[in-house]
């Protein structure tokens, strides 16, 4: 008879230094169903999925596979047991080819001596049900799209044969029909009899895939059931502990002076239509479209992050040197997209983060001012509403809503006209997000001009004056802002419409 | 936009570290090494804690220290500097035989030693910088390059005297006691610190260090950054280099300490991270310190050349082993990230 519990948790309690990660948490995933693990940044999923596969132990309770309660010394343990996770940060190997990646750790089932035909043949068929059944076995896996990888990584899995599949945020990474394809694969394994733990902070994927929902809370359990019962309102009250104002703040009124003209913009090594577009004071302009379209290389370009092959952008009437230091000082500024990588400085103090971008301000002949550094920190921890425990807190230690306000908060240092954004909300919980809205929509009705790009349909379309659609590297339409549009944007972005 | 009043107690700026208890606790490590290291001096080579011994010592300090300030400016970028000991010897080839002995010719030849040391430092920085050479070959090509070089222009047989005049720096004594390299080692400490800590300079190093691509994408010119400390590192050789000629009063290549690897274990002693961004100038003094005791503890023991290399080298692994395991602080993310890429 079938375990009852594929993959659970009993009373499980888990410290760091100073931090109460999980406190007496209790889970539990049937054989067979797609439960979605639920919580804000912070709230203890992460630690809770690292105790159940086995990457740490728990001070107190025991993790169940299979109604057994086991204990866990390493990662191996939970895998050998069949408890698979898929991390959000990727584990391809970019050197290796596709097939060694999908293959990784199941090679030498076979006496020792790999079997090339077999192998493949098992590859294929897993990256056929991952929607890569095109994809060369050969080619370098570091050249995929970081969808693709993802793509992989599940193939991987899948692989494995495992009783239960971890997947820790997919929906960061993929979107579109990548993510359709994850949803079809997940629903078939799910058919067989595995167990599949997701999370996710897109709700939209619990209304469609979850067949049970738990929702944990500042290192707490929050409540479980089954997915029918948890409408969009409750997860959200319960992930928050507090009703959020999930509803869009409505953008002032655009001005009618033109902040950035771009024109017949090309990025440097890309071959693509070039771009032309126009963005007034107190403008929010959204730019949509699958990932790879075009829009984060856009935005690069425009920041000076990555060359001009060809094509004019001016600020205010004047022309922009295609340079990092010349658009910074023109006042046009890059929220990246890779905030840990691109962004912050992990290992540096919140404070030193923010002024990162504009020491001249806060310091005399190069003598830095702790004084005014502090009072720059602070007059942005005050305006973006930045919860750290003092300015010398570590970016690293901030929770992914809070980062990001530390690198909006660097750039608005330096005063800018036209910032520019790019997935702003990836890996925001709930409660940060809107909180993010809101400040886009006051730096807009300031006066500053804003181009935001997101694989969020909702986002774009709810934040946005007029939403700019991308495929294959150029402006393929323009919406105006109106919820009804997604469908519109959508066809756009895939090219089905005539 | 708004100013809002300041509400909080102001953070201290300087501060990489997350905070007093983590700063103290990087020096634990060190200075019970170097306890260990005076305890067994004491019991085996009493006559350690006499005068003689004891100003070698602090002459020591200062030697490996000039250098090993540059170094540590050039790990703090992420880089690392073999071409030290390259510097030191081309230094005092050039002074000795420009100036052939005659204190007339001092100063030109001084200042054709700081520029040969500075077109070294030159092509370490643009090999890194615009051709992203790793730091280990570019250095370490260029020692070897500078070595070729020295032998030769010289046949092979590097000779001369270094100008009299000059001795006060590499042999002259405070109170016949504090030697005077040690007191240029100290003001270099004082003056490096104070800038890494207290500069925009300082900020720019750590986070070109620490984080690259988010230096450069926040508008810091971080080539230049890194093209700075390779310049700094170049000219502590040179410092160096004329310290330790001036000691010795001519010129013998053979005699040219290997500081690369002595300036590179007393800054990762003391707790300067290989990886970059990460450790202050306390930390290299505090490291240069261990390593000037361990050395000369050997030589009183009577070990030779092949004895010290052995000990540097070793220091080096245990330090770097030490960092790598986590063993002063371990912190719970970044030792829950390092496992997930395990995975």
């Amino acid at each position: 008879m079938a375990p009852t519990i594929a993959l659970g948790a009993r009373e499980v309690t888990k410290s760091f230094p100073g931090v109460r990660a999980l406190e007496n948490v209790t889970f539990a995933c049937a054989p067979g169903r797609v439960h979605a693990l639920l919580g804000e940044n912070g709230a203890g999923k992460s630690t809770l999925i690292k105790i159940l596969t086995g990457d740490q132990a728990p001070d107190s309770g025991a993790v169940i596979v299979g109604d057994e309660e086991m204990s866990f010394g390493s990662p191996r343990d939970a895998l050998a047991v069949g408890v698979t996770p898929v991390y959000q940060e990727l584990t391809v190997l970019p050197e290796m080819s596709v097939l060694d990646n999908v293959m990784l750790g199941h090679e030498s089932a076979r006496r020792g001596v790999l079997r090339l035909r077999e192998q493949r043949e098992h590859a294929r068929r897993a990256l056929e049900r991952v929607t890569l059944g095109g994809l060369d076995l050969n080619t370098i896996a570091g050249d995929l799209s970081l969808a693709n990888q993802q793509l992989v990584e599940i193939a991987r899995a899948l692989v494995s044969k495992s009783n239960v599949l971890i997947l820790d945020e997919p929906s960061a990474v993929l979107s579109g029909d990548k993510l359709e394809a994850l949803h079809t694969v997940v629903r078939s394994i799910v058919a067989e009899g595995t167990a599949v733990v997701y999370i996710t902070h897109l709700l939209d994927e619990v209304r469609d895939l979850a067949d049970d929902v738990t929702i944990l809370r500042d290192g707490r359990f929050v409540s479980t059931g089954p997915a029918s019962e948890y409408p969009m309102e409750r997860i959200v009250r319960e992930m928050v502990g507090r009703q959020v104002d999930s509803v869009f703040p409505d953008p002032a009124d655009r001005r009618d002076e033109v902040v950035l003209s771009v024109e017949g913009v090309v990025p440097r090594g890309a071959d693509c239509v070039p771009v032309s577009l126009e963005l007034r004071a107190g403008e929010i302009v959204g730019l949509a479209g699958l990932v790879g379209s075009g829009r984060s290389r856009l935005l690069k370009t425009l920041a000076g992050v990555r060359q001009r092959g060809d094509g004019r952008v001016s600020v205010g009437g004047r022309p922009l040197r295609a340079s990092l230091g010349a658009t910074i000082g023109a006042g046009v500024v890059l929220v990246p997209e890779e905030r840990k990588r691109d962004g912050l400085v992990l290992e540096l103090p919140v404070g030193q983060n923010t002024t990162l971008t504009a020491l001249g301000s806060i310091s005399t002949a190069g003598w830095i001012s702790g004084a005014r550094e502090a009072a720059a920190y602070a007059e942005e921890r005050d305006r973006l509403g930045i919860r750290s425990s003092s300015g010398a807190q570590l970016a690293k230690q901030l929770s992914g809503g809070n980062q990001q306000k530390i690198v909006i908060a660097k750039w608005l240092r330096v005063g800018p006209r036209v910032l520019l954004l790019d997935e702003p909300t990836r890996g925001v919980d709930v409660g940060a997000k809107s909180e993010i809205y809101r400040i886009i929509t006051e730096l807009a009705a300031q006066g500053m001009a804003i181009l935001v790009a997101s694989s969020e349909l909702p986002e774009v379309i709810g934040l946005s004056h007029r939403v700019l659609v991308f495929r294959d590297g150029a402006v393929v339409g323009e919406v105006a802002r109106d919820p009804e549009s997604s469908e519109k944007i959508m066809h756009l972005a895939l090219g089905t419409e005539s | 936009m708004t100013t809002a009043p300041v509400t909080t107690p102001p953070a201290p700026p300087t501060e990489a570290g997350p905070g007093r208890l983590a700063r103290a606790s990087s020096f634990i490590a060190p200075l019970a090494g170097l306890v260990v290291v005076l305890i067994l001096a004491a019991i085996t080579t009493p006559q350690f804690f006499s005068f003689e011994v004891s100003r070698l010592v602090l002459f020591q300090v200062g030697l490996i220290g000039i250098a090993a300030i540059g170094q540590t400016l050039v790990l703090l970028v992420g880089g690392i500097d073999l071409s030290i000991s390259g510097v030191m010897a081309l230094t005092s080839v050039v002074l000795a035989t420009y100036s052939a002995g005659s204190d007339d010719k001092l100063v030109v030849g001084i200042v054709l030693s700081v520029l040969a040391g500075l077109a070294v430092g030159l092509v370490n920085a643009g090999l890194v910088v615009l051709r992203n050479v790793p730091p280990f070959v570019a250095t370490f090509a260029s020692f070897v390059l500078i070595q070729g070089v020295i032998i030769a222009w010289t046949r092979g047989a590097p000779s001369g005297d270094i100008p009299p005049a000059l001795s006060w720096l590499g042999g002259g004594r405070l109170f016949d006691f504090i030697p005077v390299p040690l007191i240029v080692f100290a003001i270099l400490a004082l003056a490096t610190g104070l800038v890494l800590g207290r500069t925009t300079a300082g900020r720019r190093v750590y986070a070109t260090g620490l984080n690259g691509d988010a230096a450069r994408m926040s508008g810091i010119r971080t080539g230049i950054v890194i093209a700075a400390c390779y310049l700094i590192s170049s000219l502590t050789g040179v410092l160096a280099g004329l310290v330790n000629a001036s000691f010795i009063g001519f010129v013998d290549a053979a005699l040219v300490r290997n500081l690369d690897l002595d300036s590179v274990a007393a800054a990762v002693i003391g707790g300067i991270a290989l990886t970059g961004g990460k450790g202050r100038i306390a930390q290299t003094v505090l490291g240069v310190v261990l390593l000037a005791v361990l050395l000369t503890w050997l030589i009183q023991l009577g070990a030779g050349g092949g004895a010290q290399l052995v000990v540097s080298g070793a220091v080096i692994l245990l330090a770097v082993f030490l960092q790598g395991r986590r063993f002063f602080f371990p912190s719970p993310t970044t030792r829950a990230t390092s496992m997930k890429g395990k995975q």
